[in-house]
């Protein structure tokens, strides 16, 4: 493999020095590698933001655009991930394609410390996957219509994170997921933590710390072999599979949306309310993966709304279809609350008191009399 | 595209980094020099060269590797692909996936050691009970298939494969 060729044959040495460079950076460059490099270039840029200036600027809009904004680490993030995944498209383009912008608002999940609210609820009505259904009468077809091309912006409940609000009761509407609903992910990197009040003012803490789960729950009896993180958790009646594919790192789920997904257009979608705009992207999953084995694991829609400014995903739908199929789909929101960094411990085991199972009540049981 | 350029050009890890890093910082400081009239990546790609350099001044060698005429060839390759449909990196070269994919899982390990692992054919045969040599030649055969897949799905033309 490290063989050089001959000068007299240039082509043949460029062509196997690119296959080698092609083929070093796609085993090595895992998400995190990336980051780190841009992070890496980040420090560097801050150590020393001067830039070289001519009167020409304005020849470039996209550019002067960027230099508007206030310099830091955003607008060096920005420059670096534009770079990484095509500068040259968006410098001609002022408009990047949707699958540019996708893939930083993605990227941007692994940045810094996030904190996300989980919200359950029941589908509303009109969701995309009722579209192949031939039985639908003309009010349900205009609402279809309605609800799926007018792209409702989420207000400014998507940009509470910003201001950082006091949480509020949510309107519970699920019938299996109430634990589910209301608990909290933490994010760094690709260490997470989903935090569920179970009760008592008990917390169940499951986490990933980035290649191992664990969680805080002792089990009714002793540890066996091979018993795995899940089955060691309380009932909470929420399929595994939704918690399997949430605390997995989100980041690296979503990373292979196009192998299975159809990804809309993005859009810019305006607030009703004078709030921002967001840029709206939907995926639904692709008709050949719908009827595998799998089907319930997997989301069949998730929409994403990306902050333009700071390219972050500030809302996160996903639509899961049931195992059976007269009860719907189940939709799991994840709302982005705050940016803020979160305190040392967050994602270690040992922050969380030990869960213990619930004790039976005093009075015998059916069994026993 | 830019570490690509780089790695061509650079073979170890940590230097790689370093020139990717001085690259961007001086873009960043001499984006204003850039001129919109004309494509970003190539200009980028002038300053990692540049960089490159750099980086053999300072160790004293020059390799064979970085001549002037493997960089221009390696320049419009790099065009070759960066006009393929796709907006990312990822996506024009997707056809690497499939490429690998239908690798026998033999040779996808031996790929591992060597690009992931970044093992040299002396310890890959440690690992495997191979010989040295025919670590050597199975990575070149497996390289030579990979080329003349890419080739197939139109990454590269027929110079690649030769």
């Amino acid at each position: 493999m490290n063989h050089h060729p001959s000068q007299s044959d240039p082509e043949s040495a460029g062509d196997d020095q690119l296959l080698d460079a092609i083929l070093r950076g796609h085993l090595q460059d895992s998400l995190t590698v990336k980051n780190d490099r841009i992070d890496r270039v980040m420090t560097a840029i801050d150590r020393d933001p001067d830039r070289e200036t001519v009167e020409t600027v304005d020849r470039m809009p996209a550019i002067a655009l960027w230099r508007q904004r206030p310099l830091g680490r955003a607008l060096a993030a920005g420059f670096l991930l534009a770079t990484i995944t095509g500068l040259a498209l968006i410098v001609a383009r002022p408009l990047p394609a949707h699958a540019t912008v996708l893939q930083r608002a993605i990227e941007r999940l692994t940045d810094g410390d996030l904190t996300y609210l989980v919200s359950v609820s029941t589908p509303p009505d009109g969701f995309v996957q009722n579209e192949g259904e031939g039985n639908r009468n003309q009010i349900d077809d205009r609402r279809l219509v309605r609800r799926n091309q007018g792209h409702q912006h989420p207000g400014r409940q998507a940009l509470a994170w910003r201001l950082r609000p006091e949480g509020s009761q949510r309107d519970f509407r699920g019938r299996n997921l109430q634990r589910l609903d209301g608990a909290i992910l933490h994010t760094r990197g690709d260490r997470s933590v989903l935090l569920i009040d179970v009760r008592d003012d008990q917390v169940l803490a499951r986490g990933f710390d980035g290649s191992e789960y664990w969680n805080n729950f002792q089990a009714q009896e002793p540890a066996r072999f091979g018993r795995k993180t899940d089955q060691a958790e309380p009932r909470l009646h929420a399929p595994k599979n939704y918690l399997r594919f949430i605390t997995r790192d989100l980041a690296e789920q979503l990373q292979g949306l196009e192998r299975r997904y159809d990804l809309s257009e993005p859009i810019l979608v305006e607030d009703a309310d004078g709030g921002p705009p967001l840029i709206r992207h939907e995926a639904v999953r692709r008709t050949k993966s719908r009827g595998s084995a799998e089907n319930s694991k997997i989301p069949a829609r998730i929409e994403l709304w990306t902050d333009p400014e700071t390219e972050r995903i500030v809302l996160c739908r996903l639509d899961f279809p049931s195992d059976q199929k007269d009860q719907g789909v189940t939709s799991i929101e994840f709302r982005l609350e705050s940016t803020s960094s979160l305190p040392a411990g967050v994602f270690d085991p040992e922050t969380y008191p030990t869960v213990k199972p619930r004790r039976r009540p005093a009075t015998p049981s059916r069994q026993s009399r | 595209m830019l570490l690509v350029f780089i790695r061509a050009l650079v073979r170890d890890s940590a230097a790689v980094e370093d020139v990717h890093q001085e690259t961007l910082v001086t873009a960043w400081k001499t984006l204003d020099r850039f001129d919109r009239e004309r494509p970003f990546a190539p200009w980028l790609r002038g300053i990692a060269r540049n960089h490159v350099f750099a980086h053999y001044r300072r160790t004293r060698r020059l390799p064979v590797h970085c001549e002037e005429t493997v960089i221009n060839h390696l320049d419009a390759r790099l065009d070759q692909i960066g006009r393929r449909s796709g907006d990312t990196w990822e996506e024009k070269l997707e056809a690497l996936d499939d490429c690998l994919a239908s690798l026998p899982e033999p040779n996808r390990t031996l790929l591992d050691l060597h690009y992931r692992e970044e093992m040299d054919t002396e310890r890959i045969a440690a690992r495997t009970d191979l010989r040295r040599e025919t670590v050597k030649k199975r990575l070149q055969r497996i390289r030579s298939s990979l080329a003349e897949c890419l080739q197939r799905k139109g990454v590269f033309d027929q110079a690649i494969a030769d």
